[in-house]
């Protein structure tokens, strides 16, 4: 079921009615939850669930064995089968035809004949997520920051929980385990804030991504790129770096809203990162949940373990923690080589601290600001092409004919017309969808030291009202609903 | 909890006024808006709000959206085409309304493809480029009991005739059905059925009513053989007469012409303009 649907407003709707019914009673709540979850899973694919169920059975044993025994080999053992499950499940759906496909390749390439036809698969949605949703839970179990549950209902519900079971935030267990185990209260204020991140959610999602995947899907779907001008090609990044925060920060908004209105507290998943002057910050603001959760369980073991090489021990693990974030994307080379890069960058960023810092007692902050402004957001448009791109042959091709076709000028190209499918894009929409995107950048720029882009209010309503007005009209004369799926669905 | 609700409530319903009033303002004088800001569709409502106004011509020219990119309707009062997938009962409605609106009208020009002029009914578009447009009271006395039991079959379509609901992004509703959209290259039959009604209309008014054909793939030659199909269908129902100079007014253009396999590339527009003159003073003569 999608946020953008008119299934989803119904189910919403009758949930929550039936869910604060039950106010005086959180474990018939939680039982609604657990329920409500597996529905709303299981509309996409019922089969499936059964995979999280399997999964969340799994965790909640291990869990409380891992914690029950006090010998530590017997415990590294415990939480070796918890990985052994968890990455078994999420290797064979989501790398298997990768690893195999890679392997009879490289077998050829030796020059020994080998075939393979690959595994018609189906992704799980979701399934990176709640991965490492659940991994999180017996790790800390492990490293004795937690305690196990022994209610079983709270912990699946805890691992399905419907508002972020697709696509995050990636809860740890630290934070969202224990809002089951207590009663919700539903305070006005909160409440409000709720809708709010919600409306500011599907303003991003409708009004910005899925308009700019008209454009984006036209441009990157047009493979003959050196027949393309190579300022169309620029447009066609930049506006898949607005499309994919603007999908996947507006799926996080309607998620952490959606939470609100039944009591809970999600973790916030973006902080502006469009707003960073350095790679490094922007990954500190950009899907934090996920980055934080590779930072705790992979980067700092890592950093712990290489302590004693000197810069290698910050350069090896934060390439290693980025290309393996990459990889996390998808089983395409693509994802690794968008995680290597920013590795690389961040570890560049690492080793010349000191000689930038310098550099910044010289030259006025704004300067300072702006360039690294400058320097972020290309690093960031370079490599999100790369993301994009279908395989390395096109994501090479498509960054090459940007600089040998920068002075090639169609009009047609401009006016979508040519080569681009005079149906799907206009110069009005062009324009109508630049205000926008001008308009959510500003918005979110007043807003940056709150938790989400629409959070300031003014004290008269009539103000607010008239902004949520202004958003809800926005929306239904500029929106695309063609109900596109949020990209990070795929992951 | 009650105030939560109550300032919900009340929050939806001064919402749904306030849409309602803007939709309907939009929908009284949608041609003062650029139609390339809204939803592809938007031009249906424009073309049919210019079918009610005086044209300022005795010719006027319908089509699909081929003919569109030819003879746009931004450009010209009398030129209202715009796309086949308003279907033959779209064009018969716009046609219907011009002439009761323009009784100088002497002839009616109809563009149309070989292969979209015999547009089926279940079609991707035909909810949104269709019956949520077409569906006003004022048209229900042009639908035939075959149209009206086809529009029937989507549930509350009685709710089409609001603003609100003609211009919801939300609830387009997909009318395909498996095939193509013109099996067997023929005319459908509700095509042929409002072809027919065209004609008749157009004799009732003394209006002289032209077919001619927008330039089409090269390909479809032999994949039609030359379009057997259809002229067979033709010379069964008697319509020689009305097809007379449309296979011999087709352009046929290479693959390499087209944008996306329909629509022409804009180099082509006026030597396909040229083309049609041409072909329009030879059935006028």
């Amino acid at each position: 079921m999608l946020f953008n649907s008119i299934e989803f407003i119904i189910f919403f709707h009758l949930i929550f009615a039936v869910y604060w019914l039950l106010k005086n009673n959180y474990k018939q709540q939680n039982v609604l939850l657990f329920l409500a979850s597996y529905f709303f899973y299981g509309w996409w694919s019922w089969k499936f669930s059964f995979l999280i169920f399997f999964s969340s059975i799994v965790d909640y044993t291990l869990g409380l064995l891992i914690y029950k025994t006090e010998d530590r080999k017997i415990k590294k053992r415990y939480l070796l089968v918890s990985f052994l499950i968890n990455f078994g499940i999420l290797g064979f759906f989501k790398y298997f035809n990768f690893f195999i496909s890679e392997a009879i390749s490289l077998i050829n390439l030796l020059g020994f004949q080998a075939n393979y036809t690959s595994l018609s698969l189906i992704l799980p949605i979701g399934i990176s997520f709640y991965t490492f949703q659940t991994l999180s839970y017996t790790i800390d179990i492990y490293k004795g920051h937690i305690k196990p549950t022994n209610d079983f209902l709270a912990f699946s519900t805890f691992v399905c929980f419907f508002p972020q079971i697709v696509a995050g935030p990636v809860e740890r267990a630290s934070n969202l385990l224990p809002q089951f185990f207590r009663e919700r209260h539903l305070k006005y204020e909160e409440a409000k804030e709720g809708c709010q991140q919600i409306l500011w959610g599907f303003f991003k999602k409708i009004a910005i991504a899925d308009s700019c995947a008209l454009f984006v899907n036209d441009i990157f779907g047009y493979h003959n790129y050196d027949e393309v001008s190579g300022i169309i090609l620029i447009i066609g990044g930049i506006l898949f770096a607005i499309q994919i925060y603007a999908d996947f920060s507006g799926y996080s908004d309607i998620a952490i809203g959606v939470a609100k209105l039944f009591g809970f507290q999600l973790m916030q998943n973006f902080n502006f990162p469009y707003y960073a002057t350095s790679t490094t910050e922007i990954w500190r603001k950009w899907h934090i949940s996920i980055s934080s959760w590779f930072r705790d369980y992979l980067n700092k073991p890592l950093f712990f373990y290489f302590r004693h090489w000197g810069n290698y021990s910050l350069v090896i693990p934060l390439i290693l923690t980025f290309t393996i974030i990459g990889f996390w994307h998808g089983a395409n080379w693509t994802f690794i080589v968008y995680g290597l890069i920013h590795g690389i960058v961040m570890s560049i960023e690492v080793l010349s601290k000191k000689t930038r810092k310098k550099i910044r007692k010289k030259i006025p902050k704004w300067l300072n600001s702006g360039v690294g402004w400058l320097i972020t957001m290309f690093v960031w448009v370079f490599t999100v092409i790369i993301f994009r791109a279908e395989n390395m042959t096109l994501a090479v091709s498509y960054l090459v004919n940007i600089v040998d076709n920068l002075f090639f000028i169609d009009i047609d190209q401009f006016v979508g017309r040519g080569i681009f499918t005079a149906v799907n894009i206009n110069p009005q929409k062009g324009v109508a969808l630049t205000t926008l995107i001008v308009l959510m950048f500003f918005i979110e720029w007043l807003n940056r030291k709150h938790t989400f882009g629409f959070k300031k209010s003014s004290n008269l309503a009539v103000v607010n009202w008239t902004a949520y007005y202004a958003l809800i009209i926005t929306l239904f004369f500029f929106g695309e609903f063609n109900q596109q799926e949020f990209i990070y669905f795929h992951f | 909890m009650k105030r939560l609700i109550s300032k919900y409530l009340l929050f939806l319903s001064i919402g749904f006024l306030v849409l309602c009033g803007i939709c309907g303002g939009i929908m009284k004088y949608p041609n003062v808006f650029d139609a390339g800001y809204f939803n592809r569709w938007f031009s249906t409502y424009q073309v049919i709000s210019r079918s009610n106004h005086n044209i300022d011509s005795d010719t006027l020219y319908l089509g699909d959206s081929v003919a569109g990119q030819i003879y746009r309707p931004e450009e010209r009062k009398n030129y209202l085409a715009y796309t086949a997938a308003i279907l033959m009962p779209g064009y018969y409605m716009l046609a219907a309304n011009a002439i009761k609106s323009n009784p100088n009208i002497k002839s009616i020009v109809l563009i149309s493809g070989p292969l979209t002029i015999g547009y089926e009914f279940e079609q991707y578009t035909t909810y949104s480029y269709f019956i949520k447009p077409f569906y006003l009271k004022k048209n229900f006395l042009y639908f035939t009991k075959n149209l009206q039991s086809k529009i029937d079959q989507y549930t509350y379509s009685s709710f089409f005739q609001y603003p609100i609901v003609k211009l919801a992004p939300f609830s387009d509703i997909d009318c395909s059905k498996d095939g193509t959209p013109n099996n067997n290259y023929m005319l459908s039959d509700i095509s042929l059925e409002y072809l027919i009604k065209l004609q008749q209309l157009c004799k009732e008014n003394n209006i002289e009513l032209r077919l001619l054909s927008a330039p089409i793939m090269d390909t479809y030659i032999s994949k039609t053989n030359d379009w057997q199909h259809l002229r067979q269908q033709i010379k069964k129902e008697g319509l020689e007469n009305l097809f007379k100079g449309f296979f011999e007014s087709i352009k046929y253009l290479e693959e390499e012409s087209f944008i996306d396999g329909f629509h022409i590339e804009t180099k082509y527009i006026n030597e396909s303009k040229a083309h049609l003159k041409k072909h329009l003073q030879i059935a006028t003569k």
